[in-house]
C-alpha cells in the first residue's frame, strides 16, 4: 500500500548522498553517432552472411518466400483482389509486406539492440542510441533492397515507372524512424525485463492483422473497425506508399502528418524511456 | 574536458556505488506500476567512500578479493556505470582494457574487428591505419590476422586486443587482468609495454590484478579494497604488504 512503511520503502533503499558529480572525457557525441551506425551498419550486413554460400542473396530470398506464401494463400486459395485497378494481388501484397517486414525488423532488432550489444555497453562509454540507430539503418538497407525487388516486379506486371516514387525514400525514412523510436522504447525496457521480447513478438501479431496489408481498407466498411485500422501506425505508411506506387501521385497531406506524428511520437517516447532508465541500464545488462 | 599538467587525470572522492537488487524480477515491475511510489528495491553496496587521484605518467595498481568491487570501479571510470554518490572527474579520454576481446565478432576477420572496435571508440581511422603495423608486428599474429576471430585462442584474442588498445594513443589505459591472459612471454612483453607508455609516453594507467608481480613491476602506486572499502592506498610495497598479511 503506498502509505505503508514497507520495509524496503524507497527512504530505506537510497543512501542518504547527494547526486554524484561524474565527468568523463571523451564519449562519442551525437554528431558522430549517425556515421559510426552506418559504419557499424554496414560492417553488420557484411558479417551477417560471411561464410554463407549465397551472401546477402538471402536478404532478398527471405522475404521473396514470405510474399510467394501470402500471395498463394490470399490471392490464390481465399482470393482477395487488390482495389486498385489493373494491379495483380501479388505486386499489391509486395508494395505493403516488404514495408511490414522492415517496420517489424526495426522494432524487433531495435528491442534487442542493448541486450545483443551488452558487451560493449558494460565496458565501453559509447553512446547507447548507436545499437538502436544501427538496427533501424539495417532496416532501411533491407526494405530499399527489397523495393528494388518490387518495382522490378511491377514494371514486368505494368506498373510504370513515376515520379511520385521518389516519395518513397522519406516515406521509408519516417517508416523505420516510427519502428526504431517503439523499438528503442522497448529495447530499453527489455535489459530490465528479459520477458519484454516475447510481449512485443505478440502484439505484433494483431498490429500486423489489422493493418491493411493483404487486404485493402475498401474491405474493412465504414465501421468501428475501420478506426481501428486507421489507429495503427503502420497504416498510413501502408496507404501513402501504395499512393505513391501505383497511382502515381504524392501522399496528401494528412498521411504525411500521420506518418510525422507517429514517427516523431515514437521517437521521443523512446528517447524519454531511455532517459528515465538510462541511470541504471549497464547495471541490469 | 580538458586536463592541464596541474591537474590530476583522475579524480574520485568519496565514490560510492550501490546495485538496487530485488528479492524477485516480479518486484521491479509492481515498482514501476507504482510510478514509483513504493521501493521494492534494496541497496547492495560495491563501493563505499573510495578517494583517490592519478596524475599524468603514473600507474594505479587496484588490488582486492574477488567480489570487492576492483571491477565496478573501473566501469565507473570508464564512463560505463554511474556512480550513486561522491565525485569522479576522468579528465582525458579512459581505454577500458577489460575483457574487450569478447566483444569481437566472431565471424570477423581479426583485421576487420580492429576497424570495428576502433569506430565504436570514435577513433579517426587514420589512427589505425598509421599504428596498423606496430600493431600487426606486437601481436605477433602474422597472416592470422586475416581469419575470423571464432578460431582464435582466447590468447590469441587476448594479443590482439592489447596489441590494439596500446597502440591507439591512450591517454588513460583501464585494464582489468588483461596482462594475465596469453603466454608468460606475451604477457613480460605487455608489461614491457605498459611500462613504456607510462614512463616515456607519460600515459597514466589503473591497472586491477591478482597478479601482485604484475603491480610490483608497472605501478608506482597501489589501492587496496576489501568489501567495496577502501582500505589503504599508498607506495607499492606498503599497500602490498599489508594486503598480503591480510590475507
Amino acid at each position: 500500500m503506498p502509505g505503508d512503511a514497507h520495509p524496503l520503502s524507497k527512504k530505506s533503499s537510497e543512501p542518504p548522498y547527494g547526486e554524484p558529480d561524474v565527468q568523463i572525457a571523451g564519449r562519442v557525441e551525437h554528431k558522430d553517432l549517425v556515421r559510426l551506425a552506418w559504419a557499424r551498419a554496414k560492417t553488420q550486413f557484411g558479417s551477417e552472411y560471411a561464410g554463407s554460400a549465397l551472401g546477402g542473396v538471402w536478404h532478398l530470398l527471405q522475404p521473396l518466400a514470405m510474399i510467394g506464401i501470402y500471395t498463394l494463400v490470399f490471392g490464390v486459395v481465399i482470393r482477395v483482389r487488390s482495389d486498385i485497378e489493373g494491379v495483380a494481388y501479388g505486386l499489391y501484397l509486395c508494395s505493403a509486406l516488404v514495408p511490414w517486414l522492415a517496420f517489424q525488423e526495426s522494432i524487433t532488432k531495435g528491442s534487442t539492440s542493448f541486450t545483443r550489444n551488452q558487451h560493449f555497453l558494460r565496458k565501453l562509454n559509447v553512446n547507447e542510441l548507436v545499437f538502436p540507430l544501427e538496427s533501424g539503418l539495417q532496416a532501411f538497407v533491407g526494405l530499399m533492397l527489397g523495393y528494388v525487388v518490387v518495382s522490378a516486379f511491377g514494371l514486368v506486371t505494368g506498373v510504370p515507372v513515376q515520379g511520385s516514387w521518389f516519395a518513397l525514400i522519406p516515406i521509408f525514412l519516417l517508416l523505420i524512424g516510427c519502428g526504431s523510436g517503439i523499438g528503442l522504447a522497448c529495447g530499453s525496457v527489455v535489459p530490465f525485463f528479459p520477458d519484454f521480447t516475447n510481449v512485443v513478438q505478440i502484439i505484433l501479431r494483431p498490429m500486423f492483422w489489422l493493418t491493411p496489408v493483404i487486404y485493402p481498407l475498401s474491405q474493412v466498411g465504414d465501421g468501428p473497425l475501420r478506426w481501428v485500422v486507421l489507429a495503427q501506425p503502420m497504416t498510413p505508411f501502408v496507404l501513402a506508399t501504395r499512393q505513391a506506387f501505383f497511382e502515381g501521385t504524392f501522399p496528401e497531406i494528412q498521411l504525411w502528418l500521420a506518418m510525422g506524428a507517429w514517427t516523431f511520437g515514437t521517437i521521443a517516447f523512446g528517447l524519454l524511456i531511455l532517459r528515465v532508465l538510462r541511470h541504471e541500464l549497464r547495471d541490469v545488462l | 574536458m580538458k586536463s592541464t599538467d596541474d591537474e590530476p587525470v583522475v579524480e574520485v572522492s568519496n565514490l560510492t556505488k550501490s546495485y538496487r537488487l530485488y528479492p524477485k524480477p516480479i518486484d521491479r515491475a509492481k515498482e514501476w506500476l507504482s510510478l514509483g511510489r513504493i521501493s521494492y528495491a534494496f541497496p547492495k553496496p560495491a563501493l563505499q567512500g573510495i578517494s583517490f587521484r592519478l596524475n599524468t605518467g603514473e600507474c594505479l595498481g587496484v588490488v582486492g578479493r574477488n567480489g570487492s568491487g576492483k571491477s565496478t570501479l573501473l566501469s565507473i571510470l570508464a564512463g560505463v556505470r554511474q556512480p550513486t554518490s561522491g565525485k569522479v572527474h576522468v579528465r582525458k579520454r579512459p581505454f577500458a582494457l577489460y575483457e574487450i576481446a569478447s566483444g569481437f565478432h566472431p565471424r570477423l576477420t581479426g583485421a576487420q574487428n580492429m576497424v570495428s572496435v576502433t569506430r565504436l571508440l570514435g577513433l579517426p581511422p587514420e589512427l589505425l591505419e598509421q599504428q596498423r603495423e606496430a600493431i600487426l608486428a606486437f601481436s605477433e599474429l602474422g597472416s592470422d590476422l586475416h581469419r575470423p576471430i571464432r578460431e582464435y585462442s582466447t590468447g590469441m584474442k587476448a594479443r590482439l586486443a592489447f596489441s590494439l588498445f596500446s597502440h591507439l594513443e591512450p591517454d588513460l589505459l583501464l585494464i582489468d587482468e588483461a596482462l594475465s591472459v596469453g603466454d608468460a612471454a606475451f604477457q613480460k612483453k605487455s608489461a614491457k609495454r605498459l611500462r613504456q607508455l607510462i614512463q616515456e609516453n607519460h600515459r597514466s594507467v589503473i591497472l586491477v590484478s591478482h597478479g601482485l608481480s604484475a603491480i610490483r613491476q608497472i605501478c608506482d602506486r597501489a589501492l587496496w579494497i576489501d568489501r567495496g572499502v577502501q582500505k589503504a592506498i599508498g607506495p607499492v610495497d606498503e599497500v602490498l604488504e599489508r594486503y598480503q598479511q591480510s590475507n
